[in-house]
């Protein structure tokens, strides 16, 4: 392709499509083109309000936060002991506690009223705290 | 209204700058999209969401170069994206029918032409860019620059960012192209070219 066949060439096609390039698209093709391009930068505009902060928004923190659910998950699938419950910490107490001591409490809650011969003998626990049988005690 | 004015109102925000600055653009974008796609609807979608996209990033734009080359570097992409995401049917109703008939009775007041030339020279567009179509995008892009929308090489190499001889040479293997389409669609204006 030499220089000068290149612009006889660009001449001729120039002029055979002259006519064409006068043609424009109809005015009813155009009817309302820029004020809707307007609506739609407003409509644009109203998301990007609602929309995260581009440095959240990044892709570079995808794999940062399937990582931070992935690890939830793991974590909620550990196995591990349970608190125990505060009636199971009680009764731990008193097999622990010595026989003196659940004495001196029976008679403090007797002198309240709070402990009954029905308590006595539902619980098998007698005045004469002999009979209590306490583990560490005993041993 | 100055070009540089309504600019630099939009950039503030203005958006009935912006408007005006689109009325000024808005035939000739359509017009270069439709180049591209071959469909007006397309067209006409294609071009207003390159000039959304060109509202939000008037910042870039750099005052020495010319608005509408810098436009139509994104009005280029959106087409390319276009075309890479949606298949689409190329059907011409580019020239509407209020206008042809318009352009009749005006050739007709003036005794110059008759309306079957008229109507031929639709024939032409026809033809021409059903044979743009079967361009690769960057001769497409070249060739409608150059004889569609009239672009001068150099506005061409900077609205495509090519060097002026990478545009020449995608230009000549353009038009020898459309030479071989159109005359095999018998298409006798373009028989000398």
């Amino acid at each position: 392709m030499s220089d000068s066949s290149f612009n006889e060439t660009d001449k001729r096609w120039q002029k055979a499509l002259e006519k064409e390039r006068e043609k424009m698209p109809s005015p009813e093709l155009m009817k309302n083109f820029s004020s809707q391009v307007v609506e739609k930068i407003e409509k644009r505009e109203e998301k990007r309000v609602f929309k995260l902060p581009e440095i959240v928004s990044a892709r570079v923190f995808v794999p940062v936060f399937t990582m931070m659910i992935l690890a939830s998950f793991v974590v909620l699938r550990l196995p591990f002991e349970s608190p125990k419950s505060p009636a199971i910490m009680e009764s731990i107490q008193i097999g622990t506690a010595n026989a003196s001591e659940v004495e001196e409490d029976i008679a403090e809650l007797r002198e309240l009223g709070a402990w009954t011969e029905e308590d006595e003998q539902s619980t098998g626990i007698s005045s004469g705290f002999e009979a209590l049988e306490i583990g560490n005690d005993s041993a | 209204m100055d070009e540089r004015w309504l600019i630099s109102q939009a950039r503030e925000g203005d958006k009935e700058a912006f408007s005006s600055l689109v009325e000024i653009y808005q035939s000739r974008a359509v017009r270069a999209a439709f180049s591209l796609l071959g469909n007006l609807e397309d067209a006409r979608d294609s071009a207003q969401e390159a000039f959304v996209k060109a509202y939000f990033h008037l910042n870039n734009f750099r005052d020495e170069s010319r608005f509408y080359t810098w436009f139509y570097r994104i009005l280029m992409n959106v087409c390319r994206d276009f075309l890479r995401t949606k298949k689409f049917r190329v059907f011409i109703s580019f020239w509407s029918d209020k206008e042809e008939e318009q352009a009749i009775v005006d050739k007709l007041a003036s005794q110059e032409k008759n309306a079957g030339q008229v109507l031929e020279n639709k024939e032409l567009g026809v033809k021409i860019h059903d044979a743009l179509q079967k361009l690769p995008f960057q001769q497409k892009n070249i060739f409608s620059l150059r004889y569609l929308d009239g672009m001068s090489l150099d506005e061409i190499a900077e609205a495509t960012e090519l060097t002026l001889g990478a545009v020449k040479a995608n230009l000549w293997q353009a038009c020898q192209k459309m030479k071989t389409f159109l005359k095999a669609m018998d298409v006798k204006e373009v028989s000398d070219v």
